[in-house]
């Protein structure tokens, strides 16, 4: 008898709790579904000059997925990839977010949009059981390019099995018209099986915990950008990578092999930084490069940490095709021995 | 799907019009005899460290002699219970008892179907079905601290939590790669089973699980649900498996239901 009554008003009361928060953004705004598109691809150009009430729909898929050759991981993820689908709006659009949780989820999800001026990021709004969907608005205030992720707890868990993405906010006056652009995002990930090791692989906690990671990988997954799904470009073509970093433990020296960045948006805010060699990128932050191709070339991106390169996976090819430049690089022109030192009386000697 | 402000305060109302009904209807469903019933198991209760800080509360907490079922409540024994209770039927009962998912994936609104196992546990049952169903049989369903105190044990012993190795496999609980989902896993040193299993469980006491009393719309905010804030309510905040079955039932109203969410019951010693 109490225990009955105890819930019903407990339920009672989180109900009228949620009333307060009902928001009562301007109805005049045209609508818009957002294009949302899966790693290494990016929504188009944002055209518009006005602002817009963007309808963004997300799902929270908890699927098994390839994370090496042979090798599984149960990933839990937004929109079914890792990193999560790509949503791209303008400075000034009012966002309507809908977030969707599949229905054979084993957990609760949510969603803590960087981007977001509001408490938890969204993640307070977006409580969203199994079989269940919320929704939450919020205006896009300030342009940059920011990390969402799931802030249910347990949070590093979660973020563990892929649960973040990038969310692009365009500023009012738009950005430079380039001939490509990618979505990288890289995140660390903890099984109990040693790297390489056959099968459907189990979380670690312990190797979370000490931040010792299994895998270091760029998109979910070993190889998700390198042979038939390497990055391909023309040569002579500008390029500009959203590059994010999931974490959940490590930052990110991101640098391609071979190439210079002609600009790196700083923590992916406004400013940028001209002639760029490797830049930082925060666990739950991102950056946005910029570059031409100027000659082709398999072109390495990588994690400048380089041992996760070589032993954890964090390597991806941007594939560039096209005339030769000799005058920029020549590839190589001549080997051979050159002649010993002289005479061979040093041997032992000082 | 989505609730918008105007149903949501319609439900709320319509709840609260409705509580002295499902008060009575608790009453009248006491019937001890339930032919159907699962089999109880003695626990002998005793000081207990919660994973949950409760109330600010430091040290053991005093868990009394319970009984627990052995097993969760099957497909077969809630065909039974709704055969006795019909107005608990998908068909008849009010939306603010139980989602639309209820029972939604039986074949019919009596009987589970040949799509789903007899002995399986019973899923997509709200807080209110579950509650009802433990009250027929003249029983209730476990408290949090209960739940916690019987899940302790593993195979041979009542407090197997200090295993770090057998705990971190718990956090698969609820997905089907939980310990207990595999078909001969044994049961615990209680004689009990499937509490670490594919499927969560009702406890009767879940809205009050969020960081202490239910601070919902209070001041100091659902500690649980935001980033970097998650552990101040857990004694060991390495304990994901209780973090993540708190996380899931925190998320829940009562009248909600789930493909991996199912009870069972507990009662006073004789």
């Amino acid at each position: 008898m109490k225990r009955t009554r105890l819930s019903l008003l407990a339920y009672a009361i989180a109900c009228a709790a949620g009333l307060a928060g009902m928001p009562a953004f301007a109805a005049e705004l045209p609508v818009i579904k957002a294009e949302l598109t899966a790693p290494p691809h990016v929504p188009k150009q944002i055209e518009r000059k006005t602002p817009a009430k963007v309808v963004v729909e997300l799902e929270t898929i908890e699927k098994d997925m390839e994370i090496s050759e042979g090798v599984t991981y149960n990933f839990w993820t937004f929109g079914g990839t890792v990193p999560g689908s790509f949503i791209r709006v303008r400075e000034g659009d009012t966002v309507e977010f809908h977030l969707k949780n599949a229905h054979d989820s084993h957990v609760p999800h949510n969603i803590d949009l960087h981007a977001v001026t509001g408490t938890g990021g969204g993640a307070e709004a977006t409580f969203t059981a199994p079989g269940h969907a919320t929704q939450f608005s919020f205006k896009a205030l300030q342009p940059g390019l920011y990390v969402y992720h799931c802030a249910m707890p347990p949070v590093g868990m979660h973020i563990a099995n892929g649960m973040y993405g990038l969310i692009l906010v365009e500023p009012e006056e738009g950005m430079a018209k380039v001939d490509k652009e990618f979505y990288v995002m890289q995140g660390d990930f903890y099984t109990e099986g040693k790297y390489g090791e056959a099968g459907l692989q189990p979380f670690s906690l312990d190797k979370a915990i000490d931040e010792h990671p299994t895998y270091v990988v760029f998109n979910g997954a070993e190889g998700s950008l390198t042979g038939d799904n390497a990055l391909k470009a023309e040569a002579g073509e500008t390029i500009r990578m959203f590059v994010g970093n999931g974490g959940p433990n490590l930052v990110s020296s991101f640098h391609i092999i071979g190439e210079i960045f002609d600009k790196v948006y700083v923590e992916g805010g406004s400013k940028y930084q001209e002639n760029v060699q490797t830049t930082l990128v925060p666990a739950g932050g991102a950056t946005m490069v910029e570059f031409k191709a100027d000659v082709p070339g398999n072109f390495v991106l990588v994690d400048h940490s380089i041992f996760r390169t070589f032993h954890k996976g964090s390597l991806g090819i941007l594939k560039v095709e096209g005339e030769e430049n000799h005058e920029i690089y020549t590839g190589q022109q001549a080997t051979g021995e050159f002649a010993p030192p002289a005479a061979a009386a040093g041997h032992g000697k000082h | 799907m989505i609730r918008t402000a105007a149903p949501r305060t319609l439900l709320c109302l319509a709840l609260l019009a409705a509580l002295p009904p499902a008060l009575s209807a608790g009453q009248a469903a006491a019937a001890p005899d339930q032919p159907a019933a699962g089999e109880y198991l003695p626990l002998a209760g005793g000081d207990f460290r919660s994973s949950l800080r409760l109330d600010d509360a430091i040290g053991p907490r005093h868990v009394a002699p319970f009984q627990l079922m052995r097993e969760p409540v099957s497909n077969r024994q809630f065909e039974a219970f709704l055969a006795k209770e019909p107005r608990w039927r998908r068909d008849r009962i009010a939306r603010v008892f139980a989602d639309n998912g209820y029972l939604a994936h039986w074949a019919s609104a009596d009987a589970a179907g040949t799509d789903e196992a007899a002995d399986a546990p019973v899923r997509h049952v709200s807080w209110f079905v579950a509650d009802a169903y433990c009250r027929s049989q003249g029983a209730r369903l476990p408290d949090w601290l209960e739940w916690e105190f019987a899940a302790a044990a593993d195979a041979t012993r009542h407090d197997a939590r200090e295993d770090r190795a057998w705990r971190m496999r718990l956090v698969a609980d609820g997905s089907p790669r939980a310990i207990d989902a595999a078909a001969d896993a044994p049961a615990n040193a209680y004689g009990i089973r499937n509490l670490h299993g594919r499927q969560w469980e009702w406890v009767g006491d879940y809205s009050t699980l969020m960081a202490g009393s239910d601070k919902r719309g209070q001041d100091d905010g659902d500690r649980l649900r935001f980033c970097g804030a998650t552990a101040l309510s857990f004694t060991d905040r390495e304990d994901y498996a209780v973090l993540k079955r708190v996380a899931l039932l925190s998320a829940l109203q009562s009248n909600a239901t789930l493909g991996n969410l199912g009870f069972r019951c507990a009662k006073d010693p004789p």
